[in-house]
């Protein structure tokens, strides 16, 4: 299957600061795909390009091998990171609204409210004032008003940031739904951990560059890179270093890096000489430590580092 | 969709959102019953029949009756008069507000009591008895009393007053420039805080990934502009009615309303484009004030032209401006001092304009709409793009490398 969405060679600055720099970006249709990477990295940016809110610096965006055009761009579905809606509006209202913006007549418009409003379980708010929802029901009718329009390829700017972890659920279940009917999708996220599962496909960013992308199982079982998990806290005089160095210990146990060419047994052996260990593993890298290999650093600790410098 | 289908659902959106607002109807329904007041009241009012004024006589005669008589008909009014005893007992009488005035008759002159205030009967009550003493002095000579009546009935000099209509022109004039005025700055106002409002909660985010910035901008100006002359429509309809059907409008009322049209559309379409475009500066909503500042000292200048001097130079000056004509210009109609010239380059300045800052505001629109984090300067908006199409011109000649 071809690239349903493809961006090519996006490069943009604002003012002397290069926010994305010679970046690309695949959307192969059926498959979920994930734009990773810290905050400040550039998603946002590089999504309001896709969409033709900012025009970039230089670059092109594709739609299905053709330059996307403003009518292209009207048939997506975009929900941008920040929620925006009218907060005097009523639900329904705001919903036709949007779908006739799209280019929907009334009837059809209304309809489709009717049909989100009721698979995203707010059909008894329909005449309500968006100001009067809970925040995860605004949120709801915020992913609502990027469906109205069935659109072909769904792009979700952080759509998880704030949710709670039945709200994960449930947008986990609308993303696999809309790949599965053969549609296209594209999120962000700057929680690798929490989006691991979810991910097929990713295209991560660090400093508005793209540092790894690809099929993430694959990207996972080509990485040279292997870690012994065990239940107990290891402390770092117990192994070689040369070895194998722990990443991080938390209340349910200890992960460490293993050195290239080093052995897993001997490693487990060092550790179980200090502690009784009943459960272990040798994994592929996770999202974040393929992050981490890929850019040099933690996508978490580069947020601290940004905040350091905002202040 | 159709070319300017954005347009017509996001001004859709604005006309339906304001009628459902309370306010709306609350200034409408004021303006309305006060417009329609101000016409009606001094029609009812009038219906109230002539004047009656009461004077008291001291020592009267038919004849001096009959001079009172013509004196308050002369006034357009109808007379009662009372026989008091002395000049104490007059006196009292109009003290007490029981008579409009008292009239002591014989003696060596006859002598008006009055209170202050109506200048204009005493004044005819004098000039009454004046011709009344010249009579019987005449007759006293030999004078017939036929001639004497041929004599005094010679017509009296007639008054040709310059410019006989002023006032009611300059309060027609005051009464539109404040309408304007507030018309205005409300609307601009009200433009920039939605555009800041939108752009504060990122609604202009989901908004831009669907219609043109332009569309968003346009769409919120003929919106709000359709609303806000709606409001006005409200206060100019009663005149309008009553100039149709034929009643008494103050002088330069009618001209002025019918006249100012142009400018109207002229002035909302700069204000509140202009306000869309300052208010997209902003970060937060409670900046989008204080963004059209400019804006508001425009408004308040003219305001004070109009107002106060609508044919002085400075406001002759001030009509082709296209920022201040929208006030001064009515103004100039109504109290008569604008020529057609002045008004047809006016109007041709203001179009021209229209057009630029409709361009103008368009971009600084769609550039500072997606900028977010601080409040942004509308130089640095303008100038920007010059940094950004070179960096694109960079990028350009690097990339093949």
């Amino acid at each position: 299957m071809p690239h349903a969405l493809r961006a090519r060679s996006i490069c943009q600055r604002f003012g002397d600061r290069v926010v994305l720099d010679e970046v690309d970006l695949e959307v192969p249709a059926g498959r979920v795909i994930g734009l990773l990477g810290p905050n400040g990295a550039g998603k946002s940016t590089l999504m309001r390009i896709l969409f033709g809110v900012l025009t970039p610096d230089s670059g092109t965006v594709e739609w299905r091998g053709r330059p996307a055009t403003e009518d292209d761009r009207r048939s997506w579905g975009y929900l941008p990171q920040e929620r925006g809606l009218y907060r005097d509006m009523r639900v329904a209202d705001l919903l036709i609204w949007i779908a006739r913006l799209h280019g929907l007549d009334k009837a059809t418009g209304r309809n489709r409210a009717q049909d989100l409003l009721d698979r995203l379980g707010l059909a008894d708010r329909a005449g309500d004032k968006i100001i009067d929802l809970s925040g995860g029901m605004a949120q709801r009718v915020q992913l609502a008003a990027a469906m109205v329009h069935e659109p072909d390829l769904l792009v979700l700017d952080e759509p998880f940031s704030g949710l709670d972890p039945v709200a994960v659920e449930f947008l986990s279940t609308v993303i696999v739904d809309h790949v599965a009917s053969g549609r296209n999708l594209l999120f962000s996220s700057h929680q690798l951990d929490l989006v691991e599962d979810l991910c097929e496909t990713i295209t991560l960013l660090d400093r508005g560059r793209v540092v790894l992308h690809g099929d993430l199982r694959e990207l996972k079982a080509t990485s040279p890179d292997r870690y012994l998990r065990v239940d107990v806290a290891v402390e770092e005089a117990w192994i070689d270093p040369g070895l194998a160095t722990v990443v991080a210990t938390n209340a349910s146990g200890t992960r460490l890096r293993l050195h290239p060419g080093a052995d897993p047994g001997v490693v487990l052996d060092a550790v179980r000489a200090r502690a009784a260990v009943s459960s272990f593993g040798v994994e592929a890298p996770s999202l974040s430590e393929l992050f981490l290999a890929a850019a040099g650093r933690p996508a978490d600790g580069a947020r601290a580092l940004e905040e350091e410098v905002v202040r | 969709m159709k070319r300017y289908g954005g347009i017509r659902l996001v001004a859709a959106r604005e006309v339906r959102e304001a009628l459902r607002r309370r306010s709306f109807w609350v200034v409408a329904a004021l303006l309305l019953v006060g417009s329609t007041a101000a016409m009606v009241l001094p029609e009812v009012l009038g219906d109230d029949g002539p004047k009656r004024y009461k004077i008291a006589t001291v020592d009267g005669s038919p004849r001096l009756d009959a001079g009172l008589l013509s004196a308050v008909r002369a006034l357009d009014a109808t007379l009662e008069v009372r026989s008091v005893a002395d000049r104490d007992a007059a006196r009292a009488a109009v003290e007490e507000d029981d008579v409009d005035l008292a009239v002591v008759a014989g003696g060596e002159r006859n002598t008006i009591v009055a209170g202050s205030g109506n200048d204009a009967l005493v004044a005819m009550v004098q000039q009454a008895l004046t011709r009344e003493s010249v009579r019987s002095r005449l007759e006293q000579l030999g004078v017939p009393g036929s001639e004497v009546d041929n004599v005094l009935a010679a017509p009296p000099p007639a008054v040709e007053r310059l410019d006989p209509d002023s006032n009611e022109r300059r309060a027609a004039s005051g009464a539109i420039s404040t309408l304007l005025y507030i018309l205005l700055l409300s609307l601009s106002v009200q433009v920039a805080t939605g555009t800041a409002i939108e752009k504060a909660n990122r609604i202009s985010e989901v908004l831009l990934a669907i219609v043109r910035p332009g569309a968003l901008l346009f769409g919120k100006v003929v919106g709000v502009g359709i609303v806000g002359l709606a409001t006005l429509a409200c206060a100019i309809v009663p005149v309008l009615v009553k100039g149709a059907v034929g009643g008494d409008l103050p002088e330069g009322l009618g001209a002025a309303v019918v006249g100012s049209a142009p400018w109207v559309l002229i002035g909302s379409a700069l204000y509140l484009t202009l306000g869309g475009a300052l208010g997209a500066l902003v970060e937060r909503q409670e900046e989008a004030g204080s963004a059209v500042m400019p804006l508001t000292l425009a408004l308040v200048g003219s305001f004070f032209v109009a107002q106060g001097a609508p044919e002085s130079p400075l406001a002759s000056v001030l009509a082709y401006f296209p920022l201040t004509s929208p006030l001064v210009m009515p103004a100039r109609i109504a109290v008569g001092a604008a020529t057609p010239l002045e008004m047809a380059i006016s109007a041709g300045v203001g179009v021209a304009a229209v057009a630029l800052v409709v361009r103008m505001g368009a971009v600084v629109y769609r550039r500072a709409i997606v900028r977010t984090g601080r409040r942004l300067k509308l130089r640095e908006v303008l100038r920007t793009s010059a940094g950004t199409r070179r960096a694109a011109v960079a990028a350009t000649v690097r990339s093949p490398a």
